[in-house]
């Protein structure tokens, strides 16, 4: 039996790994009451923001305990979330130990994601195909390829050195219009609006809209408010690298 | 036009989603639906256009498709579900629109670019409403199925 301040780390430690890697807030919460609820605990409440993780829990003999945690560089990496939320469900069917739970969270916690070799040829694949679906033709496609991994490959570059998003989002959509330039002026493709189209989409902040639209609904209104406005300044972030681009070399 | 046919259309919308649930780090199981989500959702997209529908209303119904889709594929593999929802929705945001407002502000065409602005926002806000209609009725459906259990 686990008292309650190794429960609360184990619910801490889950939440941050969800947090880190992109869940909703809601989702954070329930993860972390329902960890706690495994516990003979009087009270367990949980506060998150996008930012912080704040959580509380009581023992029978009225001992409260409150931890804080703040998040400070965020990542993407949904295949976490899906393990951490894997874990909260067998950890109210198994019986675990404290040592057991950490070791397995830590193991999550330090998972690698898709080699960072192969990043750059599905984003090549993501705008070679998304310029298609925009009308591009076939010799479109093809620069679009380019574009996608020089861009993809500068981005990669930047997330391993800590670049803030401001910078990184408008060198990477100043990258793109500048290898879509040069694609079309070496003749490769034809039409530059479908190619810059079809090459932004690597990098559109999906995870960031959808979770502001889910968390408005779930009533963190704070929550889905900061995340909407992080969605609206990264489009606006690349709009201006790209613009930068297009009037400087065009 | 090869470009134009419906099967190849469909084909590049299931490697867009497919590559795009590998850039966010998705679990390997679930990527093979993520395409198949985002190729429904075009589909649903590319019919109702031809059909003569705006292209406001026919983002709307293919939003509409792959949020109950992703609800479904949610519950079959037991996964959250924006893991399904995030790629499925990449080929409907509007890039285009995006792109052509920066272009007229960059030529000072401001009506035109506010034109295209208004417009951009519209298809995006007609898929944030697509997700909010699923996503709330399916929390509607669960509280409900939590009292009866409690009866």
């Amino acid at each position: 039996m686990m008292n309650s301040k190794q429960l609360i780390e184990i619910a801490l430690l889950a939440g941050e790994i969800m947090l880190t890697n992109g869940a909703e807030t809601h989702r954070v919460e329930d993860t972390m009451v329902r960890i706690c609820s495994k516990g003979k605990l009087k009270l367990a409440e949980s506060f998150v923001i996008p930012t912080v993780i704040v959580a509380t829990v009581a023992d029978e003999n009225n001992n409260l305990v409150t931890v804080s945690k703040r998040i400070k560089n965020r990542t993407i990496d949904l295949n976490k979330i899906s393990l951490v939320n894997q874990f909260s469900r067998d950890f109210q069917t198994h019986e675990y130990t404290y040592e057991q739970a950490i070791e397995i969270l830590n193991n999550i916690k330090n998972k690698k994601g898709y080699s960072s070799y192969l990043l750059p040829f599905t984003a090549a694949l993501v705008c070679c195909f998304s310029t298609i679906l925009f009308g591009g033709n076939l010799k479109d496609a093809i620069s679009a390829f380019l574009v996608g991994f020089v861009t993809q490959s500068i981005l990669n570059f930047m997330n391993s050195r800590n670049f803030s998003y401001f910078i990184s989002y408008i060198i990477g959509g100043a990258t793109t219009a500048l290898v879509a330039i040069i694609t079309v002026n070496l003749n490769i493709g034809v039409h530059l609006d479908k190619i810059i189209i079809g090459s932004v989409m690597i990098m559109t902040p999906g995870v960031a809209i959808t979770n502001a639209i889910r968390d408005t609904i779930a009533g963190d209104l704070l929550s889905g408010v900061a995340r909407g406005i992080e969605a609206f300044l990264i489009a606006v972030f690349i709009a201006t690298g790209a613009g930068i681009a297009l009037s400087l070399f065009r | 036009m090869l470009e134009r046919s419906l099967v190849f259309q469909l084909i590049s919308a299931f490697i867009v989603s497919f590559s795009f649930a590998i850039l966010t780090n998705s679990p390997s199981k679930s990527l093979l639906y993520c395409g198949i989500n985002g190729m429904c959702g075009w589909f649903v997209n590319i019919l109702l256009l031809r059909f003569g529908f705006t292209q406001i209303l026919s983002v709307f119904f293919a939003a509409l498709a792959i949020n109950v889709l992703s609800e479904i594929f949610a519950r079959f593999l037991k996964n959250p579900v924006p893991i399904f929802l995030i790629p499925g929705l990449i080929p409907l945001v509007p890039g285009a629109g995006m792109y052509y407002t920066m272009t007229s502000l960059l030529k000072s065409q401001f009506d035109l670019a506010i034109k295209t602005g208004m417009q951009t926002l519209l298809i995006a806000g007609s898929i944030a409403v697509a997700i909010m209609l699923v996503t709330s009725f399916n929390w509607v459906f669960s509280a409900l199925n939590k009292k009866v259990e409690l009866k």
